[in-house]
């Protein structure tokens, strides 16, 4: 008798996830006694493999195409084999032993990620990982009421789907609320960064990229300006953040002063060499070097090219006093400069 | 050409058949079908048949007690089981009769 018990068993083993398993499987054992009664033959050598005839049976019945199925079983089996195996450890069979009395506290933890999910969805807002008001904390504790209940409920085949389904989204949502947990976070390390060191945040008036990394200045009469230090209503000095763009305040040709414009940017090329020196191979700029910035086109008149020759920084005192007299008048009749962009 | 493909495709019939005939249960079922010929009918088709039957809605079943064995359920064709019988001989007749004559034609 045992051996018909163990081969209906593996039977309705290999056919765990048909659709009608208690349905189709309902005389099995009946039915396989009956042929048990008439021979002495082990059914496992009349009938072929469990998994055999649990296909066969699934087939004429109607079940789902064999070969997915049979993938799919033998998926299960390796599954189960390994489940046997690490059942052995002491180590595994405590944690498997333990794992269900984490459900409950799965239970409300799915609740809230779903209420949540649901609100971030159906609200206009910024995404919140908490709720906003009472409004949303009724919808948290009904869904997490929602989300016992359906826990703690018998469990038949479609609740069963149902379940994974929901748990997948939890899932997921959680893992989108680390994230956007994470996003949080570090926005409000900025915050803080900004609160502790308060500087001036520049906006962008210029279109250019959306931010403003250099700034050109320009007399009345058109001419650019160099060397020009500029403050804010405070006093605080006007710093612009070239490195957050790709370029970085050439330090080769004398002290730099961020405050002082336009600013010698080079790109960030480097070259290490053996001392481990970083230097760059850009030239010391001057105001009439080429620079990352869109330049102005050279639109002065040649008699004025040499009148306007404005110093390198090098040759500069930094901090000077009103750096912006250096540069010479020009003739009033020098064309506005146009602006590349 | 193997014949249990061929099988495949009327076991719902020679199921039926065998039922009309007269009531019967899984393996007497079975039997009755090796009985008749069909040799290398499985066991599992069969059963799965008769479930699948059942559940269409085409026979009864009552349980038989018995002495020395377990239990029969025992199978038997209704109204619907009949009338599925009648429309599938009918089907069966004809096609076997087209297949006979094309087969003819074929050795001639």
């Amino acid at each position: 008798m045992t051996s018909i018990a163990a081969y209906a068993q593996a039977v309705r083993d290999a056919l765990a996830d048909h659709p009608d398993r208690e349905e189709l499987l309902e005389d099995l054992d009946d039915h396989l006694a009956e042929i048990a009664a008439e021979s002495d033959v082990p059914l496992e050598e009349r009938l072929g493999p469990p998994a055999a005839y649990a296909e066969e049976l699934a087939a004429a019945y109607g079940g789902r195409p064999a070969g997915r199925q049979r993938r799919r079983l033998e998926l299960r089996r390796r599954l189960g084999d390994l489940h046997a195996t690490l059942l052995r450890q002491a180590p595994y069979r405590a944690l498997v032993a333990f794992l269900p009395e984490l459900r409950p506290g799965w239970w409300l933890l799915r609740g809230y990620v779903v209420a949540l999910l649901v609100l971030n969805l159906a609200g206009r807002g910024e995404d919140h990982i908490a709720p906003a008001n009472p409004g949303e904390w009724v919808v948290v504790v009904a869904m997490v009421c929602a989300s016992v209940w359906f826990g703690r409920r018998a469990r038949d085949r479609a609740a069963r789907l149902l379940a994974v389904a929901v748990n997948v989204v939890a899932g997921l949502g959680l893992f989108g609320g680390f994230v956007t947990a994470g996003h949080l976070a570090g926005y409000q390390e900025d915050l803080r960064n900004i609160r502790a060191n308060p500087r001036v945040l520049m906006e962008t008036a210029s279109g250019v990229d959306g931010e403003v990394y250099n700034i050109k200045p320009y007399a009345k009469d058109g001419t650019p300006l160099t060397d020009v230090y500029l403050y804010d209503q405070d006093g605080n000095p006007v710093i612009t953040h070239p490195e957050n763009h790709g370029y970085t305040v050439n330090r080769s040709c004398g002290e730099v002063i961020l405050n002082r414009y336009p600013l010698p940017l080079i790109t960030e090329e480097y070259t290490v060499d053996d001392s481990g020196v970083a230097h760059s191979t850009a030239p010391c700029p001057t105001a009439s070097a080429p620079s990352p910035m869109p330049s102005v086109p050279p639109t002065q008149p040649e008699a004025t090219a040499s009148v306007t020759a404005t110093p390198t920084p090098a040759e500069e005192t930094p901090g000077e006093e009103n750096p912006v007299e250096e540069t010479p008048a020009k003739p009033a009749a020098t064309p506005t400069p146009k602006r590349s962009r | 050409m193997d014949s249990t493909q061929l099988l495949k495709g009327v076991l719902d019939l020679a199921v039926l058949a065998v039922l009309a005939e007269r009531d019967g249960y899984g393996y007497d079922v079975v039997r009755r079908l090796r009985e008749a010929g069909l040799e290398e009918v499985g066991d599992a088709s069969v059963y799965g048949t008769l479930r699948r039957l059942f559940k269409a809605g085409a026979l009864n079943s009552y349980v038989v007690a018995s002495d020395e064995g377990p239990h029969r359920k025992y199978y038997g064709l209704n109204d619907t089981g009949r009338r599925m019988y009648a429309s599938y001989a009918g089907i069966w007749a004809s096609f076997a009769a087209t297949m006979a004559s094309l087969v003819k034609e074929g050795h001639a």
